[in-house]
C-alpha cells in the first residue's frame, strides 16, 4: 500500500513535468513570422482591392439583372400592348361600319370628356368577336364615337399614358374577355416561410425564415429571403481557419454560439412541373458570437457559402404550395473569431403562397 | 509568467488590433514560452512546432480584433494553438486508425525514479511516439478532453481513442523503464 502512494499516473507525471515548461524566446521564430506577415499584408492589399471590385461586380450584375428584368418585362408589356394597338387601329372603321346611327351627339361627347382616360383608352382594345354594341353599353359607345372625332384630328395615344390606357383596359376588358384570352406574363412572385436544420460538421443548426421568390422567366426564378440562424455546436463548431482544414473541428471550442442572419441569392431553374434545381450564395451576418463566456458583438458580413440544391414543390392548392429542398453549402468564407465555416446538407422545408400564380394581364383577341 | 496578468496584455491587444508590429512582437515575445510548449507536444520535432507556433500566430493577428474586454487570450490562443496543431498532423497524416477498443488501465509511474529526468527529455519522448498515439495523449492526458470529445476532434471512435492512450501510456512507461536501466547502469 505504501508503493501504491508513492506512485502516480503516468499522465499526471507527464503533465505535472511538461505544463510549465520554459522556453527561450528565439529571434529567428519571429523574424520568419515577420516576413509571413508582410507577405500576407501584400496579399490583403490585393484582396482589398478585390473585395471592392467584387462588390462593384456584384452590384454591376445584380443591377444588369435587376434592369434585365425590368426591360424584359417591359419589352412584353408593349408587345402585348402593341398587339392591341395593331388591331385597334383597323378596328375604328370596322367598327364604325357595324355601328350605324351613332354619330356622337353633344352629350356623349360632353359625357366622355369627363372621363378623359377612355378617349385615349378605347382605341386600343379591339373588341371581342361576340361583342356587340348595343345601347345597353352607352360607356363604350361614347368612347368610340369620340375616338374617331380624335382620330380625325389626329390625336394620339401618347406613349406615357400607356401604362395607364393597360391598366383601365384591363379593368375594362375584365368584364368581356374569356378566360382562354388571358395571357400569362413571365413574371411571377412566391413568398414563403421556410425552416432549414441543417446537418454539418459544425454541429446542428435550424433556421427560421422568409422567401421571395422571382419568377424571371417560366423557368428561370431568383429566391431570396431572410432566415434568422442559432448556431449551436456541443464541441465542434468553430472549423479552423484555412482551406486545407475547412473540415478540422476545433478542439476547444466546445462552448460555442453563433447568432447570424442569413440571406440567400439563389438562381432556380424548373425542370419539371414539381422539380427545380438552385444554386447560389448565402450571406450571412453575424450577429453575436459567444466563446465559452466571451462574447463578441462585432457585426460581421461574409459570404459564407455556395449553395446548391433540389428543390420539390407539392402543391396544395390552387395557389399554395409545399416545399422540400435538399442542399448542399460549400464553405466560403469563415466568419467570427474562431473562423468558423458554415458548411454541410441542409433541408429547407416550407410553405409557400403565390406559386403557379402567374400574374395575368387580360388582352382581347380574334 | 501568467499571461493573463500581464498588464500590458491589453494594450498589446488593441494595438495589434491596429496591426502595429512592435506590439505584435511583444505579445508574440510574451506567449512564446506557454505557445511553443504546446506545439512541441504535438509536433514530432522542434521544426514543426516552429511552423504550428507561426502558422497559430497568423490566425491569432488576423483574428484579433473580434477579441472584446475580458480577453480570455489565453485559451483562445490555446484552442487555436491545438487547432493548427491537429490541422498540421493531418494534413500530413490523417488520423485512420485501426485498433481495438481495449480496456484503459492507469499505468503508474514513481516520479522519485524519474527526478534526473529533465522536462527537455520527457518532451522528447512524447515526441518520440507515433503522432496518432502522441495527439490523443496530449488531449487526454494533458489538456484533459474525454475520449467522447477526442473521438469527435479526431474523427475516430472513442474505442480507438482509448486503445490510442492505452498504447502512448504502454509506450512511454517503457521509454521511462528504459531510461531509469540507462541511468541506474550508468550510476554503478
Amino acid at each position: 500500500m505504501k508503493v501504491k502512494m508513492e506512485k502516480m499516473k503516468i499522465d499526471e507525471f507527464f503533465k505535472e513535468k511538461l505544463t510549465n515548461l520554459e522556453i527561450e524566446f528565439d529571434e529567428e521564430v519571429w523574424n520568419d513570422l515577420e516576413k509571413k506577415l508582410d507577405k500576407k499584408k501584400r496579399r490583403d492589399r490585393v484582396l482589398v482591392w478585390w473585395w471592392h471590385w467584387e462588390k462593384i461586380a456584384a452590384v454591376f450584375v445584380f443591377g444588369s439583372l435587376g434592369y434585365g428584368i425590368y426591360h424584359f418585362s417591359e419589352k412584353e408589356f408593349h408587345k402585348q400592348n402593341n398587339q392591341v394597338e395593331l388591331v385597334a387601329r383597323q378596328e375604328p372603321k370596322e367598327a364604325s361600319n357595324k355601328k350605324q346611327n351613332l354619330e356622337p351627339t353633344p352629350r356623349n361627347t360632353a359625357t366622355t370628356s369627363r372621363k378623359q382616360e377612355n378617349v385615349f383608352l378605347f382605341p386600343k382594345i379591339k373588341e371581342p368577336k361576340n361583342f356587340t354594341y348595343t345601347q345597353e353599353n352607352p360607356k363604350q359607345v361614347e368612347a368610340i364615337n369620340l375616338d374617331r372625332i380624335l382620330e380625325e384630328r389626329n390625336i394620339h395615344t401618347s406613349i406615357a399614358l400607356q401604362a395607364l390606357t393597360l391598366d383601365v383596359s384591363d379593368s375594362l376588358a375584365t368584364n368581356t374577355a374569356s378566360e382562354e384570352n388571358k395571357k400569362s406574363t413571365n413574371i411571377s412572385h412566391t413568398i414563403g416561410l421556410a425552416f432549414s436544420p441543417v446537418i454539418s460538421p459544425n454541429g446542428l443548426q435550424a433556421g427560421l425564415g422568409y422567401t421571395h421568390e422571382f419568377g424571371i422567366t417560366e423557368r428561370a426564378s431568383l429566391v431570396s429571403g431572410v432566415a434568422y440562424t442559432p448556431w449551436a455546436g456541443t464541441n465542434n463548431l468553430a472549423m479552423a481557419n484555412n482551406a486545407q482544414n475547412s473540415f478540422i473541428p476545433d478542439p476547444a471550442s466546445n462552448n460555442i454560439r453563433l447568432q447570424t442572419l442569413e440571406i440567400p441569392l439563389e438562381t432556380k431553374i424548373k425542370i419539371t412541373e414539381n422539380l427545380s434545381v438552385s444554386s447560389g450564395i448565402s450571406n450571412t451576418f453575424l450577429l453575436q458570437e459567444k466563446i465559452a463566456d466571451v462574447v463578441n458583438n462585432d457585426f460581421e458580413w461574409s459570404i459564407s457559402s455556395l449553395n446548391v440544391g433540389v428543390q420539390y414543390d407539392i402543391h396544395i392548392g390552387k395557389n399554395s404550395q409545399l416545399n422540400l429542398q435538399p442542399y448542399y453549402r460549400f464553405p466560403l468564407q469563415s466568419i467570427g473569431s474562431a473562423g468558423t465555416q458554415i458548411s454541410g446538407f441542409g433541408l429547407r422545408a416550407g410553405y409557400s403562397y403565390g406559386k403557379g400564380k402567374r400574374r395575368h394581364r387580360n388582352t382581347i383577341e380574334n | 509568467m501568467n499571461l493573463e496578468e500581464n498588464p500590458q496584455l491589453h494594450i498589446w491587444i488593441e494595438a495589434c488590433k491596429k496591426q502595429d508590429r512592435k506590439s505584435q512582437k511583444e505579445l508574440y515575445k510574451a506567449c512564446f514560452s506557454y505557445a511553443m510548449s504546446i506545439c512541441l507536444r504535438y509536433a514530432n520535432n522542434k521544426e514543426e512546432a516552429k511552423e504550428i507556433l507561426n502558422d497559430s500566430f497568423l490566425k491569432v493577428f488576423d483574428k484579433i480584433h473580434h477579441l472584446s474586454p475580458p480577453y480570455q487570450f489565453k485559451a483562445w490562443l490555446r484552442r487555436i494553438l491545438i487547432n493548427t496543431a491537429i490541422d498540421y498532423l493531418r494534413r500530413n497524416k490523417p488520423f485512420l486508425y485501426s485498433a481495438d477498443s481495449s480496456e484503459v488501465r492507469g499505468i503508474y509511474v514513481e516520479p522519485t525514479a524519474f527526478e534526473h529526468l529533465s522536462a527537455q527529455e520527457l518532451l522528447q519522448m512524447v515526441q518520440e511516439l507515433p503522432p496518432t498515439y502522441r495527439t490523443v495523449f496530449n488531449l487526454f492526458a494533458i489538456e484533459g478532453y474525454s475520449h467522447e470529445e477526442i473521438a469527435e476532434m479526431l474523427q475516430i471512435s472513442v474505442g480507438t481513442s482509448k486503445s490510442n492512450l492505452h498504447k502512448a501510456r504502454q509506450a512511454l512507461q517503457k521509454k521511462l523503464l528504459e531510461e531509469k536501466k540507462i541511468f541506474l547502469e550508468a550510476s554503478k
